[in-house]
């Protein structure tokens, strides 16, 4: 009995203790920790729509920018029919593509620009789980609790590198990392009851969410062993339903392939991913201050860690440092970019005494303008508003302006090229800019011109001028500057001016015809090219020079509008339009754009602020061919009569014509139909003159008769002693004709000179102009096909300083197209 | 469990003649390629990408290499490594084979996670079919010899934690030709085909050409691979 008693007190304590402690412990964990990343659902489409994220522009679109240079590229295509899906699973998301970036790449922690483009860390994260779509894995089915413990074993306990489990219920999938495991056991008899906790990386975070959230999730199962052999095995308590259903290792893209996204370059992925900060990363202090000349520059203020005397994160200001002389203007525009994170902006003068600061909140901007009156580097400083240990983004707007300035009023995106022509006639020395200027004013990109560079013709995208908002261009020099600009669509669709002086801005401008009646459509623009911000009144006139409707607009500084005529209120039946400002500060620059929808030719002409008692045309073509269009207003206070006198070729008058113009009145014919007793062909040129002394303005159009070429410039008064056209088209089916007249009352002679890129005079030749004779010639025939094939620039200058007007046309053989403008005279 | 192993080892070559003599009436067919130091031959095989089980990736071409005949423990070894042939993969096998019997008793699977390298040691145990695991370099070997047509059971153990979990591996053995059979891969001659089936699932299919090193195709659950003809 006693035997048998010990025998079961044995028994009882073996089990008891069997039952009662555990056996083992253990802890495993991978050698690093994934990420935590949005799983970006479906039913959002963040990736694409940035739905749940920062709105547009979304990852994906970012992506396409930087890379394509368009928001709906082929990644957001692709993305959109894949990662957009309104009607699917509330569960359905890209949780695989993230487990498999968080396990393979390395956490993106800051935000960093890329090609001019800020990609928050959500962003990246974004980019890297699209990446990973399609990404290689090896599968793990997980059926039996031995499945699921030895992948842990062999991954996070052996290789120590994390896995990703489905740990989904109810037939959801949710992949995680899995990085970490601890496991103990109890056994009784031949049975050990597992109790298994994994650590997994959790993707219901803020986008932009920087480190790993871990939970945990606790599996039971048992082994039935025999020795050491497990003989049977199964899942317990709520593990039977809710145990993982498999596991996936990734594995890294060869380099060279990539996704399931055709339309990301992996490579290019990680460019981004890895671009921390801005370009200037590292700009610190005055000593490290980075150097700027004018442009657009997206930053972001970046962190660094500090330990004392509390461990943290601290944002550094940035440093920038712009050379400048005396007489040019330091403008500066900074927008803080996020919420509640503001920003200071501090000018330094070269001696690094404090000028001015602005306090900018955040999603605010603010501006300094600084006139310079000492030669050196001016510092700019943007440093945090507070210390909170976030990377405030921003964006800076610099521009040098510099003592020669120059408008091209346009900047047309898509398919229209914006070619220009820069020349310093004179030479060069010093600083010359080109700056992009968005419709707001604010530059979006600048070009400084290489050193010594004095003649220079490409097109804006060339120049890296890569971003035309349909604003304009502004272009700084230290030396004086001509330029022309030509935008031109395909083969068939062009309009070009001249560059408008910054002299040319004025307080009161007229607009001295609109072409809307017989099909055609006028544009009209105004830009405020003044520091300030102006409120700038509309006066419309309609054809008797009556005032018919007035209206005030603000136009900010640097802002540009541009409207059609037929749509804007205020131009209701009316013929002409002043714009003024009401603080007379001389700021404004405007053009018309007239076009005939029914054919393709169309203009540009700018509108300045220039009017006189005598107009004169200094060539007039009208043949079967071409016509010449003249439009003139009265911008007087009183009623005019109005002569035109018409000129042969030879200088001699043949045709007189006379109309009564009233105070803002215009007149607009074309010059054949002006002088009805002349044959067309023979008037060459046409003098314009108020009887009263009222001033006049007007514009000229040359056109061919089938509407397919159109030129368009402003009336001028006089002429000058030296002429200078800054390009010259005259190879590869274009020529370049030139009306040149002598206004004068004595014959005078006028020598033509051709120069190479560098200056190089190639060619001259002289011509005798007779009082008011007018010469009309293409260059080619003045200086033969090999000369003009080099030749760069023409100059034209009267022997004895007695000035001459020209006119430039600038003409494709094929016939569809044509600009021109007045020969130097901005 | 070596008891069983030794017991399989010892009936091996009787269960072979016995399924050699019962399928068909030709002459039993023994096959065991043949590896020297210096062989070398490509295989490119593709995998398995999300989120589409039945997608399969951009082909990644692996080079086998024999690159050593080593000696251990009175024992000879052939030494396969194998890696991806434009190396960018950063994904390699080392692969240690018994020469006596080419049966695979150590797999050291090399990778890189974020630029440091893991390597994995599998010991394989040998004289049972190895399945290819824990890498993306293709390592599924059969117990040679090859013999048509055979069936033969065999046990494979795997490690859990401390535990082991036996379960069986058939391995099936027999001539084939057409290339329905032989899924990506061209008509050719007749050729073995090999299935290695555990309990409910497939282990791995292979086909051998007699002529060549490794099998003209195979596959297994993660996996396809072909040989390259070069």
């Amino acid at each position: 009995m006693r035997k048998r008693f010990y025998l079961f007190l044995t028994a009882f304590v073996l089990v008891f203790l069997g039952q009662a402690a555990p056996v083992r412990c253990s802890s495993y964990e991978a050698a690093y920790i994934p990420w935590s990343g949005w799983w970006w659902p479906f039913t959002e489409g963040g990736l694409v729509n940035g739905s749940g994220y920062n709105g547009r522009p979304a990852p994906l679109e970012k992506y396409d920018y930087v890379t394509s240079g368009v928001y709906n590229g082929p990644a957001t295509s692709y993305g959109r029919s894949r990662y957009y899906d309104p009607g699917a699973l509330d569960w359905e998301g890209l949780c695989f593509p993230w487990s498999a970036a968080s396990i393979l790449e390395e956490e993106p922690a800051h935000k960093g620009i890329y090609n001019g483009t800020r990609f928050n860390v959500g962003d990246k994260k974004g980019l890297l789980t699209a990446a990973y779509d399609g990404v290689f894995y090896n599968y793990y089915p997980i059926g039996t609790p031995e499945e699921f413990h030895r992948v842990l074993t062999d991954y996070i306990g052996s290789q120590r590198t994390p896995i990703i489990m489905d740990i989904g219920t109810d037939g959801e999938i949710w992949n995680h990392p899995v990085f970490k495991y601890e496991t103990q056991y109890t056994q009784t008899v031949n049975r050990r009851h597992y109790t298994t906790t994994i650590r997994y990386v959790f993707d219901n975070v803020d986008p932009d969410y920087v480190g790993s959230r871990v939970l945990e999730t606790t599996y039971s199962y048992y082994f039935d062993v025999d020795g050491e052999e497990i003989t049977a095995s199964g899942w317990e308590g709520e593990s039977v339903a809710t145990h993982p259903k498999n596991a996936r290792e990734p594995y890294p893209y060869p380099s060279g392939t990539q996704g399931s996204n055709t339309g990301i370059d992996f490579d290019e992925v990680i460019k981004i991913v890895t671009a921390d900060g801005d370009v200037y990363k590292g700009n610190n202090s005055f000593e490290d201050a980075a150097t700027l000349s004018s442009g657009f520059y997206p930053l972001i203020l970046s962190t660094r860690r500090v330990e004392d005397p509390t461990p943290g994160w601290v944002t550094d200001s940035d440093y920038f440092k712009v050379p400048m002389n005396p007489g040019d203007v330091l403008c500066v525009r900074v927008k803080a970019l996020e919420d509640d994170q503001g920003v200071v902006l501090r000018i330094y003068d070269p001696d690094r005494r404090l000028l001015r600061e602005t306090g900018i909140e955040g999603n605010g901007s603010g501006a300094q303008t600084v006139p310079i009156d000492v030669p050196g580097e001016f510092t700019i400083e943007i440093s945090p508003a507070a210390q909170t240990g976030e990377e405030p983004g921003y964006e800076l707007f610099l521009r040098q302006e510099l003592a020669h300035q120059g408008i091209f009023v346009l900047d047309p995106s898509g398919t229209w090229a914006n070619g220009l022509a820069l020349l310093h006639p004179d030479g060069r020395e010093g600083k010359t800019i080109i700056s992009q200027m968005d419709r707001d004013g604010y530059i979006q990109a600048g070009y400084p011109v290489p050193p010594g560079v004095c003649h220079m013709v490409g097109h804006a995208r060339t120049f890296g001028l890569s971003s035309p908002a349909k604003g304009y261009l502004l272009v700084d020099s230290d030396m004086p500057v001509l330029g022309l600009q030509a935008v031109a669509s395909g083969n068939s669709l062009l309009l070009g001016s001249n560059m408008i002086s910054r002299d040319n801005a004025c307080a009161d401008i007229f607009f001295p015809h609109f072409a809307v009646d017989s099909g055609w459509k006028t544009y009209w623009g105004l830009i405020n090219i003044g520091e300030e911000g102006e409120t700038v009144r509309l006066n419309a006139y309609d054809p008797s020079g009556k005032l018919l409707n007035t209206d005030t607009i603000p136009l900010a500084p640097g802002q540009k509008i541009e409207y059609d005529a037929a749509y804007t209120p205020v131009l209701s039946s009316a013929r002409t339009m002043r714009a003024f400002t009401e603080s007379g500060r001389e700021s404004l620059v405007g053009y018309l754009k007239p076009y005939n929808p029914s054919t393709i030719g169309r203009c540009l002409i700018p509108v300045l602020g220039e009017w006189e008692p005598s107009l004169m045309v200094p060539h007039v073509a009208s043949d079967d061919y071409w016509t010449t269009d003249i439009a003139v207003m009265n911008v007087g206070d009183f009623d005019s009569d109005v002569r035109f006198q018409a000129y042969n070729a030879a200088g001699e008058p043949i045709g007189i014509a006379e109309h009564r113009l009233a105070a803002k009145q215009n007149f607009a014919m074309e010059a054949s139909e002006l002088f009805s007793d002349v044959v067309p062909e023979e008037i060459a040129s046409v003098r314009i003159e108020a009887g009263d002394e009222q001033p006049l303005c007007g514009v000229l159009m040359y056109g061919s008769r089938n509407g397919l070429q159109l030129a368009g410039m402003p009336l001028h008064a006089g002429g000058s002693a030296t002429l200078c056209l800054p390009h010259l088209a005259c190879y590869n089916g274009w020529w370049t004709g030139i009306g040149l007249l002598n206004p004068n009352d004595a014959g005078t002679d006028v020598s033509f000179s051709i120069f190479d890129q560098q200056r190089t005079l190639l060619s001259l030749t002289t011509r005798r102009l007779e009082a008011n004779q007018r010469m009309a010639v293409t260059v080619r025939n003045l200086f033969g096909d090999e000369l003009t094939v080099s030749a760069k620039y023409l100059k034209i200058e009267s022997s004895d300083g007695s000035p001459v007007s020209g006119i430039y046309l600038f003409g494709s053989s094929n016939g569809f197209l044509l600009m021109g403008d007045a020969i130097g005279f901005n | 469990m070596m008891r069983k192993y030794s017991i399989l080892l010892l009936m091996l070559p009787l269960i072979c003649c016995m399924s050699a003599s019962l399928g068909e009436a030709a002459v039993a067919n023994s096959f065991s390629p043949v590896w020297r130091v210096g062989d070398h031959w490509t295989v490119k095989a593709v995998y398995r990408s999300y989120p589409d089980q039945g997608k399969w990736s951009e082909p990644v071409f692996w080079r086998y290499d024999i690159v050593e005949r080593a000696q251990e423990g009175g024992m000879e070894y052939l030494i396969m490594e194998v890696r991806d042939r434009e190396d960018r993969l950063k994904v390699s096998s080392r692969l240690v084979y018994r020469a006596e019997d080419l049966s695979l008793v150590r797999v050291e699977a090399s990778k890189t996670r974020r630029g440091k390298e893991f390597v994995t040691v599998l010991a394989c145990g040998g004289a049972a079919p190895v399945a290819t695991e824990q890498t993306l370099t293709p390592y599924d070997t059969p117990v040679f010899p090859l013999i048509c047509p055979s069936s033969l059971d065999f046990s494979v153990t795997k490690h859990v934690d401390q535990l082991k979990a036996v379960r069986t591996v058939r391995q099936e053995v027999r001539q084939v030709s057409g290339v329905e059979e032989m899924p990506g891969l061209s008509p050719g001659g007749d050729l073995i085909e090999v299935i290695c089936t555990g309990k409910d699932e497939l282990v791995f299919t292979q086909y051998w050409d007699t002529a060549l090193p490794w099998p003209v195709y195979g596959e297994n659950g993660n996996m396809k691979y072909w040989l390259v003809r070069e």
